[in-house]
């Protein structure tokens, strides 16, 4: 019943986008015909709405599947084409900002200042700046070097995970700061080492804290990676505004179906992680399974997903499986590169101011010798001890 | 680097007029889209099915697609639409109100329909996602003391504006400011209208200048003043969030 009701849900908001589009291309029809015909006809009238929705839903349908360009290619095949590109981009980048988000977690919770440092300044400068600026300054600001280190595709997919991995180290912070800090010195007193306390104790309680949010950031990244039609990657944005520009006649048409084709993926996308956020409130499901070497496998599939879109939207071959390899190996050295470089770029002078504010305070304020605070006592430590002597 | 120097410094005024626009034209469309979120964020938990449905399909739908292609619907689509059957033009409109107010010659000469109808995309996209984060302040307000007012007999607008929005807004308050944030980020979208903000007004003078450190240099001063402008913000609203704090633990 519930279920029924969720895709009636659905349908009543694709039928009202249709609608909405349709009214507002049916009356530029309109507008379009009383200026022809000079004629003095009510233009909100009611035939007139009815007649261009109907209009428009035809043309829709047309534009949908039959139309073609001057050059005998459907148009369904850009707008495919977009999806397929789109969709290469979100999955090839999303693993590879988890990954990279993961270690800025870990660095930013370390003890030695020269590690921690360069990630905050990293994150908070990333999350600060915008995403759209940011691919300008490295598409056009480094476009001394050679063309098959910084075109269209490393760039994007630099871009995308450079921001998306300062955005997952803060989602994967929060979600490691939920953990009880009591389970990590306990596996310390285990005898556990530092990794096999992320392995088999952080990260299977993290998974569900962090979850939704990674579903949707990568909502997010579905919808940002539009901006990458500015510096020429073909994708749904690129070839809709394409199209838009050589039959300016289907303006509404192509946009209403962009955007149905935006929101089929990411509405149920947004529903399945509304689902998980109430599903997994308060599992840890770590029994049994290695949920790392889970991740890992499931990070690997999202990248095949990636690249076969790629493939797909390039043309099976071969040739086009093989060279998109290529590519995806170049993208991710330049975007390793650039994280290196930026973090470094970034770290060191933020690292050395730091580090005089220290050493000045240290100088100047007398009361604490050796520069650190006192400490306070430990108030819960203390208790047990005396609880137990009593 | 001497050149490097000059070319920043020469630059500079024309970077930080461009980033005064990207402020302004960000602070106009938040604050639009504040007066579109409060309405439809009681329009969403309202037990009318009609207006909870319509701003049920606002949200979803403006959340569903990239902000991009909705600047290219409004601009290429019901730009058009306005001006055939409304006859509205937003260049004479605003024309015609600074003739009015004697100030014409501030017209600027490329017109002002691409800026108009950027800070209207701009402000529904906000819309949407301020209403989600309106919404959710008033859910988090106890339904108890809802009715307790009800019961008390406090018209529903005496609720709203003594009982729910006063709690509401404290919670609402960091995810607001977290946005103003992204939509001064976002207002870089603008340049793909020709809207010559901050990163419209840099890729422009860097396209002329063909040695590559100083263009590096012209989108590192770009990127710094963003930072500058968001991170100062972020900083003010952690303080805010602090003082918001302190206000509950003082009333418990």
């Amino acid at each position: 019943m519930k279920k029924s009701l969720a895709s009636l849900r659905f349908l009543a908001m694709f039928l009202g986008i249709i609608l909405v589009f349709g009214f507002g291309g049916s009356l530029i029809l309109a507008a379009f015909d009383k200026e022809e015909t000079a004629s003095s006809a009510p233009l909100l009238d009611f035939g007139t709405i009815f007649h261009g929705v109907i209009h428009f839903i035809q043309t829709l349908f047309f534009v949908g599947f039959a139309g073609t360009n001057h050059f005998a290619q459907p148009y369904w095949t850009f707008f495919l084409q977009g999806l397929a590109t789109t969709i290469e981009f979100c999955f090839i980048s999303m693993p590879l900002a988890l990954v990279s988000g993961f270690i800025l977690a870990q660095m930013s919770q370390s003890k030695l200042r020269i590690i921690r440092q360069p990630a905050r300044a990293f994150v908070e400068f990333i999350r600060n700046t915008p995403l759209l600026v940011q691919m300008m300054s490295i598409y056009w600001g480094l476009s001394f070097l050679p063309q098959w280190l910084v075109n269209p595709f490393t760039a994007g997919i630099a871009t995308l995970v450079i921001n998306y991995a300062a955005y997952e180290c803060e989602n994967l912070r929060a979600g490691m700061g939920a953990i009880d800090r009591g389970q990590t010195e306990a596996a310390v007193t285990l005898g556990l080492g530092r990794w096999e306390t992320l392995r088999l104790i952080l990260v299977p309680q993290m998974i569900p804290i962090s979850l939704p949010t990674v579903i949707n950031d990568l909502i997010y990244m579905f919808k940002d990676s539009s901006i990458l039609s500015l510096i020429a990657v073909l994708e749904l944005t690129a070839q809709t505004n394409s199209l838009v520009r050589h039959f300016p006649a289907y303006t509404w048409q192509f946009f209403a179906i962009a955007a149905l084709l935006y929101l089929a993926l990411s509405l149920p996308l947004g529903r399945v992680a509304r689902t998980l956020e109430t599903r997994l409130r308060g599992h840890s499901f770590g029994q049994g399974r290695d949920l790392t070497a889970l991740t890992g496998q499931a990070l690997g599939a999202s990248l095949a997903v990636g690249w076969l879109a790629g493939a797909l939207a390039v043309g099976i071959s071969l040739g086009a499986l093989g060279g998109l390899l290529g590519k995806i190996i170049i993208a991710l050295l330049f975007t390793l590169a650039l994280l290196v470089g930026l973090m470094l770029l970034l770290g060191i002078p933020v690292y050395g101011v730091a580090t005089l504010v220290r050493l000045l305070r240290d100088l100047l304020g007398r009361g604490a010798p050796g520069g650190r605070p006192p400490q306070p006592e430990p108030v819960g430590a203390a208790r047990p001890l005396s609880g137990l002597k009593s | 680097m001497d050149i490097l120097i000059r070319t920043v410094v020469q630059n500079a005024p024309l970077l930080l007029n461009a980033a005064l626009i990207t402020l302004l034209g960000s602070l106009v469309s938040i604050v639009l889209a504040m007066v579109l979120a409060v309405p439809t964020a009681f329009a969403r938990i309202a037990k009318n099915p009609l207006a909870r449905s319509v701003s049920t399909f606002y949200v979803e739908t403006i959340r569903g697609t990239p902000l991009l292609l909705q600047l290219l619907i409004w601009f290429y689509g019901a730009r058009f639409l306005l001006l055939y059957i409304f006859n509205f033009n937003a260049d004479t409109t605003v024309y015609h109100l600074l003739t009015a107010l004697n100030s014409n010659t501030l017209f600027p000469s490329q017109g002002v329909s691409n800026i108009f109808f950027a800070v209207i995309g701009l402000a529904f996209n906000y819309g949407a996602y301020l209403s989600e984060v309106i919404r959710a302040g008033i859910e988090a307000v106890d339904h108890g003391q809802v009715e307790a007012a009800e019961a008390l007999g406090l018209s529903r607008f005496q609720i709203a504006r003594y009982i729910t929005l006063p709690q509401a807004l404290r919670i609402m308050t960091p995810p607001l400011t977290n946005n103003f944030i992204t939509c001064i980020q976002d207002s870089s979208f603008w340049q793909v209208l020709g809207v010559f903000e901050l990163s419209l007004q840099t890729f422009t003078l860097s396209q002329a200048i063909s040695n590559s450190l100083i263009r590096w240099g012209l989108y590192g001063m770009e990127l710094v003043i963003y930072f500058i402008i968001c991170y100062s913000l972020a900083l003010v609203s952690q303080r805010v969030e602090a003082r918001l704090a302190r206000g509950v633990a003082g009333a418990n």
